[in-house]
């Protein structure tokens, strides 16, 4: 116990003291009352006794003394003051004291010590000095008849019996006080100790024991009394609770640190009013310094390394905050470096302190270098532009193919703005021209490759379609995995379509428009591999015109292009749609009737065109007329030829025609 | 203080005036001879006044003079003439009082004066006295019991009825009446039929408890009165019942007429007292007293058991002690 506790005082003592001024003020008070109460009562009893007494004398004397019969009444006295233990009971008889011719006649019964209850006579001294030997209390009472006074009984009630109530009174009293106090003070003492005091130095023991955070190690024991158990309960979770208090506040300080450190951040308090400011080793570290070569660190500090510009933007969003309209302070601001260069920084924080006048007091903050991300953000920037300058379509999928982003270009290719595109899937782009398999190997060859490179078929808004050359590459996160897809749609419909004429001057008849030769070629393959595929039947015509010649000479080169070119509409417009017209050269034409049903369809055909070249027809006012003569040579299956033996046998075929008079045709026999 | 002082001068004042009407004011005290009083209930009865002849008579003998002071039967009286008797500071009081109660006051004034007292016939219930004279009313109850007895036997009458009209039976002389009597009626064939006790002594009562004495008990052969002033009552009401000669009549104390109706039978008997002798007997004793000479306390004087046939040797000292006509 130290020095302190023993001079404090003992919760035993106090108790004890307490019991024992409550016994010394409520037991006299009480029998003070009690004894005050008693008096009143026993006087009240007394009174009443004695005008009963006098009620009852007054009554059975009054007639007897007017007879005077004063014997008589002095026997009811008599029994009267024996009865009522009386000092004396007197009657003071004024008829007789007339009739003796005294001032008074008084007689009655005195209590005698020795004799008791005895006639009273006013000249015995013994009897006077008896009746005045102690204190008594005087009723009295006037006795009449017919209205007139015939004299006074009083009654001498002696007050002994007051005091002896009194001192009993007193003596209880005390002896109560006594025995309470030394009782209670015996069971108080006995029970503060072994059942306060001691647990409480359970208690005290239990709670010394600590921890360096003066956190008691122990968990306090249970304890029999219920306030005490309670009290135990309570602290232990208390101390629980501030030991998990405590454990949370170092995770939590921790955690912050960790997160400090983590984050790399430089930490600042700001004390708004003085300007002191403190600042941690990254804070410094950020500016190329050490704290210790910052010191003193002040405001100035941070003024002096940032950049004027920014200054004056830190200083605006300050007041921002300090004015209630931002819930925290934040501004990118450069600082000087010692090295020289400028660092970027992110400088937060929020004010946690006013002064009592509502005074800006205490800020903390941050301090982030961000220089590497504002150079990303400028390279992010550049690629923005570029993303939105560029003239091929760029669009951003995720991994599913949902568009996120697409840019300007995107938007006049497509006919799509952004908002219409975004959130929805690539495949609206589509035409329709490619079958799943084209897909499914875009989509093999993108995930596997990450990449993939094509021509493709969109439909545009407006319902066109046209050709890209789309570039699709995926984007992998850090973890290598895709986490979107860049697609650049590059329009090649210009591209296409002069690619799509090259080949058609080189598949078809400048002049006619007609299949040339090497069309007619790969046309005939066709149909025979159809042919034999499907048991058809396949006539080659070999078409030679009769008297071109002689138009074209008669009537000119340009005369005979005209005729060729409106022969060539009349055949094609005499064949199936699923026949081909082909001219292969001069005045010569190859038409292929693939799927005949039968040799005679193909005649018929074969007259049809006999008839369209020999109708005549006008040429710069002319009229022109020229025949066809036809050789034709059939194929299916069963037949072992190829193309070239196809043509050669019409060709031989149209030549026997043409040598059989012309327009005519000319069948394999 | 003033009250005090007031009161004094008034009984200077009374102490002055009593002076001067005292006829023995002008005398010297010690030529005089030494006065007593007697302090008597009231004269007007005869008992009472033969009892003051015999005082007078014996203390002029014995060379007193005396005072007498009837009460005249008022309570208050008898006071005032016992306040007067000690004023004048007599030698001694014979006292005959209203009552036995009254009794004690005057003997508790008397005492605080200093006078002595003899009770004469009427007792007390307390307080100091130096004798009491009365009569044995036993002895004369039972004697004229005796006579009755005697006088019913003769009528050839051997048992019956035995009414009593009794004076109030708690006095010690009632008690001592009835006891006499009904104990000379235990020896006989007769017993006490029934008792009625005198309230106001009149004659109406006298009458009525006779009448109903008579009419309770058909067997009824006499009536006896313990007091003496109201025979005519029982006469009448004997009469009056028709038992005249059937109910026979006995009296307690005497009257002078009973001379001759005890002659003429119509008194069975009568059971005198005899108030002169008690009266001397008291001077007497009040004299032997103050010869400081030893007296008894109790002196009981004999009762006369006075029948038709004693009546003529009793007569002289019947008329001397009992009615007091005799020669003084």
């Amino acid at each position: 116990m130290t020095d302190r506790h023993q001079r404090q005082p003992s919760l035993q003592g106090r108790i004890i003291l307490l019991a024992l001024l409550s016994i010394l003020l409520v037991v006299p008070v009480h029998g003070t009352l009690s004894f005050l109460e008693q008096k009143q009562l026993l006087l009240a009893d007394m009174k009443q006794q004695a005008d009963e007494s006098l009620a009852s004398l007054s009554k059975n004397t009054a007639p007897l003394m007017a007879s005077y019969a004063i014997a008589e009444y002095q026997k009811l006295v008599s029994t009267e003051a024996a009865l009522g233990q009386y000092i004396a009971i007197l009657v003071d008889d004024f008829q007789m004291a007339r009739i003796l011719g005294q001032p008074r006649y008084v007689s009655g019964s005195i209590l005698m010590p020795d004799t008791g209850i005895t006639p009273y006579n006013p000249a015995d001294t013994v009897q006077q000095a008896q009746l005045t030997a102690q204190p008594y209390l005087l009723f009295e009472r006037t006795l009449e008849s017919d209205g007139q006074p015939l004299g006074r009984i009083s009654i001498y009630m002696p007050q002994t019996a007051v005091e002896e109530k009194l001192n009993e009174i007193l003596y209880d009293s005390l002896r109560s006080s006594l025995l309470l106090a030394i009782t209670l003070v015996a069971l108080l003492g006995l029970f503060v100790r072994y059942q306060i005091v001691s647990p409480l130095k359970d208690f005290l023991a239990s709670l010394s024991e600590r921890d360096a955070e003066g956190i008691p190690v122990n968990p306090l024991p249970g304890f029999k009394y219920r306030e005490f158990s309670s009290l135990s309960e309570t602290l232990n979770r208390m101390i629980g609770l501030i030991r998990a208090s405590r454990a949370e506040i170092k995770q939590e300080g921790d955690r912050l640190l960790a997160v400090i450190e983590g984050t790399n951040v430089g930490t600042w308090e700001w004390n708004i009013q003085t300007g002191e400011t403190v600042f941690n080793e990254r804070w410094a570290e950020i500016v190329g310094y050490t704290l210790e070569e910052l010191q003193p660190t002040t405001i100035d500090t941070w003024a002096r390394l940032t950049h004027p510009d920014d200054l004056a933007e830190s200083e605006k969003q300050l007041q921002r905050h300090f004015a209630g309209e931002t819930d925290f302070y934040q501004c990118e601001a450069r600082m000087k470096h010692k090295d020289g260069h400028w660092v970027w920084v992110l400088d937060r924080g929020k004010l946690s302190k006013t002064t009592p006048t509502g005074e800006p007091l205490m800020m903390y903050g941050t301090h982030q270098d961000i220089t590497r991300q504002k150079e990303t953000e400028l390279r992010l920037s550049l690629a923005a532009r570029v993303f939105e300058h560029v003239n091929d379509g760029v669009m951003i999928t995720d991994t599913r193919g949902v568009i996120q982003n697409v840019n300007a270009a995107f938007s006049a290719l497509t006919g799509f703005e952004p908002s219409e595109v975004t959130g929805r899937n690539a495949s609206i782009l589509s035409s329709g021209r490619h079958d799943c398999d084209f897909y499914r190997a875009m989509w093999s060859h993108l995930l596997n490759e990450g990449n993939w490179d094509g021509e493709v078929w969109n439909r545009h808004k407006a319902g066109d379609t046209y050709p890209v050359h789309l570039k699709i590459s995926a984007i992998k996160g850090q973890n290598g995995a895709t986490e979107s897809y860049v697609a650049i749609l590059s329009d090649i419909s210009d591209f296409k379509a002069h690619e799509q004429k090259l080949e058609h001057l080189a598949r078809f008849d400048l002049l006619t428009g007609l299949p040339n030769r090497l069309t007619m070629y790969d046309r005939l393959n066709q149909a025979m591999m159809q042919a034999r595929e499907y048991d058809a039947l396949l006539a080659v015509l070999f078409l030679d015109l009769d008297g071109f010649k002689e138009v074209n000479d008669s009537l000119g080169h340009e005369a005979g292009d005209q005729l060729l070119i409106h022969l060539s509409r009349r055949m094609h417009h005499a064949v199936r749609d699923t026949d081909t017209v082909a001219r292969i050269g001069g005045d010569e034409f190859v038409i292929l009737l693939p799927d005949l049903q039968n040799r005679d369809a193909g005649i018929t055909i074969i007259e049809r065109l006999l008839n369209a070249t020999a109708s005549p027809l006008r040429i710069h006012n002319t009229e022109v007329s020229v025949s066809a003569s036809i050789g034709a040579s059939f194929y299916d299956h069963h037949r072992a030829a190829d193309a070239e033996d196809l043509l050669r046998e019409a060709d031989q075929l149209m030549y026997e025609a043409k040598q059989k008079g012309k327009n005519r045709y000319q069948l394999p026999g | 203080m003033f009250r005090s002082g007031l009161h004094r001068l008034k009984l200077c004042c009374l102490m002055g005036i009593l002076l001067l009407v005292s006829p023995f004011a002008a005398a010297s005290e010690a030529d005089a001879p030494p006065r007593l009083a007697y302090l008597v209930s009231d004269l007007r009865i005869p008992f009472w006044s033969i009892m003051a002849g015999g005082v007078e008579q014996q203390a002029k003998e014995l060379g007193y003079s005396v005072e007498v002071l009837s009460a005249d039967n008022s309570a208050r009286k008898e006071l005032e003439n016992t306040a007067r008797a000690l004023h004048d500071e007599v030698a001694g009081i014979i006292l005959s009082p209203t009552n036995s109660s009254a009794a004690v006051t005057v003997l508790d004034l008397a005492e605080k004066a200093g006078v002595p007292v003899v009770i004469a016939d009427i007792g007390t219930q307390g307080g100091e006295y130096v004798s009491y004279i009365g009569s044995d009313n036993e002895q004369g109850a039972r004697e004229l019991g005796q006579v009755l007895v005697k006088a019913l036997e003769a009528r050839g009458w051997s048992e019956g009825g035995v009414g009593i009209v009794a004076i109030p039976q708690k006095r010690e002389n009632g008690k001592a009446r009835t006891r006499g009597f009904v104990d000379a009626l235990s020896s006989s064939g007769f017993q006490a039929a029934g008792i009625r006790q005198q309230v106001d002594f009149s004659y109406t009562e006298t009458y009525t408890f006779s009448r109903e004495l008579i009419e309770s008990d058909p067997n009824l052969r006499a009536l006896w009165l313990q007091g003496s002033d109201r025979y005519q009552g029982a006469l009448d009401a004997i009469r009056d019942a028709g038992k005249e000669g059937e109910v026979l009549l006995v009296c307690f104390d005497a009257e002078p007429e009973f001379i001759e109706m005890i002659r003429s039978g119509q008194l069975v008997g009568a059971g005198m007292q005899q108030p002169r002798l008690i009266g001397e007997k008291a001077v007497t004793t009040l004299h032997a007293y103050r010869q400081s000479e030893p007296v008894p306390k109790r002196q009981k004087l004999p009762v006369l058991a006075v029948s038709p046939q004693n009546i003529d040797d009793l007569l002289p000292t019947i008329e001397k002690n009992v009615l007091g006509t005799g020669p003084k």
